[in-house]
């Protein structure tokens, strides 16, 4: 993400038909200020991930050349911090619900999905991001932090003994 | 000598007569066993159908959606006070912006019922589901109405009175299936024109859903066998549809009962008791 700033979020969508991205591209353009990246190719979508910063990626179950839930895995491997959605149908609900755990997704989508309750799930899959980031930062401070005062402590021991 | 042989002639032709009633069984089984096959298959394609529809469905869907949101926001673009007056107040523009907000509100009608059209197909085709869950009453009944419709329309009038408590663990494509047999039976028992009433309350801690027709009713010498599998007065009937329905009750632990007055109607309750069902 462009810094902690949720209205910029860079935003990758990946499904096999075209008509599913121009809707989801068009609503997210509506009603939203994020950079949407949209891919019918999960190879060319996972090499854009590997070399841009990504805030959220959605991508479709079924796909012909790899499956969602391969890909998703993938983004995980290269960029373990982006949360990932898969969107699928009906009958591939349980193997989505299985790929939750397996390969750390955020949420599923169904299809045929409602825009409001997708927005809702991408901004609280953004807000997750962003706590977890600032939540590291706070780690990292509390590291330094930890390592100054061990230094001071040290130095105490020094100046004494 | 003779008495015997005429004896064994006896065993022979009785051999004979259960030969040819066990082959006349037979034949019924298999004919029984590939309409079910057949029936199965179809369940298969027509679930395939049903997910395959969901993408395009889905950018339908969505991109009714999306016509009303933009045309909302061409509209105050257009209608804005800082816009020119020939604008604002041009009765074409406003007449146009009527058209347009009448056609989006039922493109997403349309596309609504599709889904629903869609749900309640999935759900009915979900023969294998083996593990009972949550699911909600009054949403099975509505789309099990969805894929009967055309069943109904013009024809029977369906009045609905939900009143029980919704939420029920069961297996949701086994209650669509009991609901689809009881209301197909119901429209079959009406000749011409005619209602049926559907009712969900509770007793007890019970959920009943009550069906009733103002069809040609049931004799009652006939009511005590109509959960006989093979038991059919339809034309063309199997005697399958209300013995597949005893069953799937059983499986809920559901009780059926019936009430049926000849020129009247007939009413149908299953009782489902509350709690979660086994594995």
């Amino acid at each position: 993400m462009t810094g902690l700033n949720e209205d910029n979020a860079s935003v990758v969508l990946v499904d096999d038909e075209e008509m599913v991205l121009t809707s989801l591209s068009s609503f997210l353009t509506l009603e939203t200020t994020y950079d949407v990246h949209t891919f019918t190719s999960a190879k060319t979508a996972l090499k854009f991930i590997e070399n841009n910063d990504v805030d959220i990626v959605i991508s479709d179950y079924l796909m012909p050349e790899m499956d969602g839930i391969t890909f998703l895995g993938k983004v995980r491997h290269v960029k373990p911090e982006i949360p990932r959605i898969i969107l699928t149908g009906y009958a591939d609900k349980e193997n989505a619900i299985k790929a939750i755990n397996e390969v750390g997704l955020y949420q599923y989508i169904e299809k045929p999905w409602d825009n409001d309750d997708l927005l809702i799930t991408l901004r609280n899959g953004l807000e997750k991001q962003r706590l977890m980031k600032k939540l590291q930062e706070k780690i990292e401070q509390i590291n330094k932090a930890y390592a100054d005062l061990q230094g001071i402590h040290k130095e105490i021991v020094k100046t004494f003994v | 000598m003779d008495t015997t042989r005429s004896k064994d002639d006896q065993q022979l032709r009785e051999l004979k007569t259960q030969v040819e009633e066990l082959s006349r069984a037979l034949q019924e089984m298999k004919r029984r066993l590939m309409l079910s096959e057949k029936s199965a298959l179809l369940g298969q394609l027509v679930a395939g159908i049903a997910h395959e529809i969901n993408t395009p469905l889905g950018a339908l869907k969505s991109n009714s959606d999306l016509f009303m949101r933009y045309t909302f926001k061409i509209k105050a673009m257009l209608l804005d006070p800082e816009s020119p007056g020939e604008v604002r107040e041009n009765p074409a523009i406003l007449k146009l912006f009527a058209e347009v907000e009448k056609l989006n509100r039922v493109n997403k009608e349309a596309s609504d019922r599709i889904v629903e059209i869609v749900n309640g197909i999935r759900r009915y085709a979900r023969k294998d589901e083996c593990a009972p869950t949550q699911a909600d009453l009054h949403e099975i009944l509505n789309s099990t109405l969805a894929i009967v419709h055309h069943e109904l329309k013009n024809r029977v009038i369906v009045h609905l009175s939900y009143q029980a408590d919704p939420r029920i663990h069961c297996f949701p494509g086994q209650l669509s299936q009991i609901f689809v047999n009881l209301i197909v039976n119901a429209s079959h028992a009406i000749e011409g024109r005619g209602e049926i009433f559907i009712k969900t309350y509770n007793r007890n801690s019970d959920a009943v859903v009550e069906i009733r027709d103002t069809g040609k009713g049931i004799p009652q010498s006939e009511l005590a066998r109509i959960f006989e599998a093979g038991f059919t007065t339809k034309k063309n009937g199997m005697g399958m549809g209300l013995a597949l329905v005893k069953q799937m009750a059983d499986n809920h632990r559901g009780q059926i009962e019936v009430e049926s007055a000849v020129g009247a109607g007939t009413t149908f309750r299953i009782i489902l008791p509350a709690g979660d069902l086994q594995e």
